[in-house]
């Protein structure tokens, strides 16, 4: 049988190497225009008919390619580029330069098209319906996303199960705690079978607990073969739920390899994944 | 004064997005070209109604739009949302008193809108010769009047979100605020009023709001009235101040007793 | 041409299910839906009284009678409810903008304008469609016009109009991409909204043309309501009425597709 094909058709083979990329960005940058205040009382009333503008560059020359079934971590400082990344391969944002395809596609020209295969999570950003029953927001999901009855029953009751939350699906979304809400958003993520997803922040202000919950879960899906794309600040959620690492840093990428690639360039002795990413920042800073 | 301060900030905000400034402005004009053309319309087959001539009525409906951002309803005044967040609990760590923090912060909000907005719409009827500016004396009183004015359209929002705060209601004076702009006389003179309206109208504080400004400016209230017109907005305006002192202070202890 | 039925048709069903979920949250909390709505019915009866109040006065504006105006009157507010009703989530475009919460509604398989009317159905404002309907009835009876046919224009000329001032206002909440505060621009659009409650003949012939040909606001109570007077010279005017608020709904929609460019950054 050709393998080209085979490997197409399932994403789970087993050399990471030959498996599709799944996410392929070259040279991106991404700018943004930012109007500057004045200081004094006369700068602010003068630059009201003369604004003056900064140019940041969010993004200054990202490359980096993600293959199917790989799960990746993605650390920065706040302001690093890290959600601009997201928005971009969420088809949210344009480039300003680079390529950028997501399972072929470029997601801002096939937007809808990058929706369906996608799956995004914003953390403490909720798509629960507020004031309704659990139930109801997937109800309302498995409509938005054309799931046939068999697969929306069968997705639902596999995630409910697996994030634990029957017993919150006749709750309104009102009444949850995080912990509870961000579970039931991690399970809307996942409810029209997402090829990627894209996690920003998942377990932001969580609990112990509820972060453990969590990892496992993320644990199980990559094992489902899902590519899993995951921001956060939670050194301990990379380590435990990735097996790679892209460090960014004021729009560029400063490292790009394994945990233990990364321990080892910054010095090998250091166990501790905080402490090396620490090391990087600061080598960077003076660089 | 450290609440001039925060007049200061809030004047200066303003000057922060321009192109709102630029839709605010055409929006003013849209009203004065609907208020006039309404107007004149009005007074085509007839010369006085209600005892009001065309000239009358153009000078206090003009004048209206141009102080209308300063005596509008002071949407900015969070008070209303923040109890309703607890955000208010921010507040009282600080060291000002936040009723009069409030009225300080929106007096500079409303004052960006009176030179911004305000003062280009009077510059242009006064060219195109829609506006006469009154005598010195008059234009005095005028100034008084509208600042009374201003603290009443203040109070009436601050009480209805102290008042809301207390009765656990949504419903708030801005889900009835047309109500209030009729009684102000925000739409035309207390004049046109039928007898028993009036009488309402009179007795309530909010004619203080435009009615009495708007109506010294245009001469619509006869110079032997103004007095009396006064007496009206200073005993209200004190009474509002007095009141919302009151149900403040109390709102803030059953914050502290209660938490809320 | 079928993909683009069928996706449409899809947006269709949907809304269905939209405007379930919207139903069920208002209902979550039945008892501040009556009161807000008692408020909301004085609030239009405020501004009710304020033409019951000038008629007192006067007899006619410009040359139309009491019922006629009131009729007009009653035309825009009718549109305006039925816009505010079923569009009101178009002014959280500003807010949706700097929370980032438009982010979500773009990596849906949905049109994103779609997802902002179709996300919340207004809960205070049904006092206003109510006041709309006695005032239309009222001066439907006095004009002797109580007729099906112009009961059913009336319903043509309401939704008609809403579209007309859904589309001022949707460029003026899509200025929120460009300019991130739009609260100046949203405020201009009601302002625009007023143009419609009196006779379009009163405004000069500047403004006449400007709210006939390029802000179509007359569209939403003036002209059609010439239907009703039986108005021969206007008649075609009136009769474009529906015409006129799919072309002003097809430009508005273009611009806000234009502004969401912008905001993902096309082409700078």
């Amino acid at each position: 049988m050709n393998s080209t094909l085979m490997s197409r058709r399932s994403p789970y083979a087993p050399r990471p190497d030959e498996r599709d990329p799944v996410i392929v960005v070259e040279e991106l940058t991404r700018h943004y225009r930012v109007r500057l205040d004045g200081e004094r009382f006369v700068e602010k009333v003068s630059r009201f008919f003369k604004p003056r503008y900064r140019y940041v560059k969010a993004l200054d020359g990202v490359s980096f390619t993600i293959r199917a079934g790989e799960s990746v971590g993605y650390i920065g400082l706040n302001g690093a580029g890290k959600s601009t990344t997201i928005k971009i391969l969420c088809g949210v944002l344009v480039p300003t330069s680079g390529i950028v395809t997501v399972l072929g596609v470029e997601p801002y020209r096939h937007r809808t098209r990058n929706a369906r295969r996608i799956g995004l999570m914003m953390g403490q950003r909720t798509q629960l319906l507020w004031d309704l029953p659990v139930r109801e927001s997937f109800d309302l999901l498995g409509r938005i996303y054309d799931l046939s009855r068999e697969t929306y029953r069968a997705n639902r009751d596999r995630l409910v199960e697996a994030l634990d939350i029957g017993d919150l699906m006749d709750t309104p979304a009102r009444m949850l705690s995080l912990g509870q809400k961000t579970r039931c958003d991690l399970a809307l993520t996942f409810l029209h079978d997402p090829a990627v997803v894209f996690l920003d922040e998942p377990t932001i202000g969580l609990d112990i607990l509820a972060r453990e919950k969590i990892r496992d879960f993320l644990k199980a899906e990559k094992k489902r073969g899902v590519t899993i794309f995951l921001a956060s600040h939670d050194l301990d959620d990379l380590e435990i739920v990735t097996d790679r690492v892209m460090l960014v840093h004021r729009g560029r990428i400063l490292f790009d390899g394994s945990h233990e690639e990364l321990r080892r360039v910054t010095g090998g002795s250091l166990g501790i994944l905080e402490d090396t990413v620490r090391r990087f920042y600061r080598e960077a800073e003076l660089g | 004064m450290k609440y001039l301060a925060y007049t200061r900030c809030e004047f200066l905000r303003g000057f922060r997005y321009r192109a709102n400034y630029c839709a605010t402005l055409g929006g003013a004009l849209i009203m004065v070209v609907i208020q006039w053309s309404l107007w004149t319309a009005v007074y085509r087959n007839t010369g006085v109604i209600a005892g009001i001539s065309l000239g009358s009525m153009i000078s206090y409906t003009m004048m209206g739009r141009v102080v209308s951002g300063f005596l509008s309803e002071p949407v900015a005044l969070p008070a209303g949302k923040r109890i309703w967040s607890g955000e208010i609990v921010h507040d009282l760590v600080k060291p000002a008193d936040l009723h009069f923090q409030l009225l300080f912060q929106n007096l500079g909000n409303a004052l960006f809108k009176l030179v911004s907005t305000g003062l280009p719409l009077l510059t242009v009827l006064w060219l195109t010769g829609v506006l006469k500016v009154p005598r010195l004396p008059v234009l005095a009183v005028f100034v008084v009047s509208m600042l009374m004015g201003y603290v009443t359209v203040f109070s009436t929002s601050f009480l209805s979100a102290v008042v809301t705060f207390h009765t656990k209601s949504r419903v708030g004076i801005d889900h009835v605020y047309t109500v209030v702009e009729l009684l102000s006389g925000m739409y035309f003179p207390l004049d046109f009023f039928p007898g028993w309206l009036r009488t309402v109208a009179d007795f309530l504080p909010f004619k203080s709001i435009h009615y009495v400004p708007l109506g010294i400016w245009s001469g619509i209230i006869a110079p032997g009235a103004v007095a009396s017109s006064l007496r009206h907005q200073l005993i209200w305006t004190m009474l509002m101040v007095v009141a919302s002192r009151i149900l403040w202070s109390g709102a803030v202890r059953s914050l502290t007793i209660q938490g809320g | 041409m079928v993909e683009k039925t069928k996706d449409v048709a899809r947006h269709v069903r949907l809304y269905y299910w939209y405007l379930r979920a919207n139903w069920l949250s208002l209902m979550a909390y039945p008892v501040p839906f009556i009161t807000m709505n008692l408020a909301g019915v004085v609030y239009s009866l405020g501004s009710v009284a304020t033409v019951w109040v000038l008629f007192t006065r006067i007899h006619a504006i410009g040359d139309w009678t009491f019922p006629q105006v009131l009729l007009i009157y009653g035309l825009s507010i009718f549109s305006r409810s039925l816009f505010h009703l079923f569009w009101v989530e178009l002014m959280s475009v500003s807010w949706m903008v700097r929370t980032g919460h438009i982010d979500r509604l773009l990596v849906r398989p949905l049109n994103p304008l779609y997802q902002v009317v179709a996300g919340y159905l207004d809960d205070d404002d049904w006092g206003e469609l109510l006041t709309a309907l006695i005032l239309i009835w009222t001066s439907l009876g006095m004009l002797g016009q109580r007729t099906v046919w112009n009961i059913l224009w009336i319903l043509v000329a309401g939704i008609s109009g809403s579209l007309i001032f859904a589309s001022m206002h949707i460029v003026g909440n899509a200025m929120a991409f460009f300019t991130i505060e739009s609260s100046g621009f949203t405020s201009l659009a009601w302002t625009i909204d007023e143009f419609a409650r009196y006779p379009a003949d009163i405004y000069g012939k500047g403004v006449r043309t400007v709210i006939t040909w390029v802000i179509p606001v007359a569209f939403a109570s003036f002209y059609p309501a010439q239907l009703v007077f039986g108005n021969g010279a206007l008649m075609r005017m009136a009769l474009a009425t529906p015409v006129i608020a799919l072309m002003i709904f097809a430009c508005a929609y273009w611009f806000w597709t234009k502004a969401m460019d912008c905001y993902q950054g096309v082409g700078n």
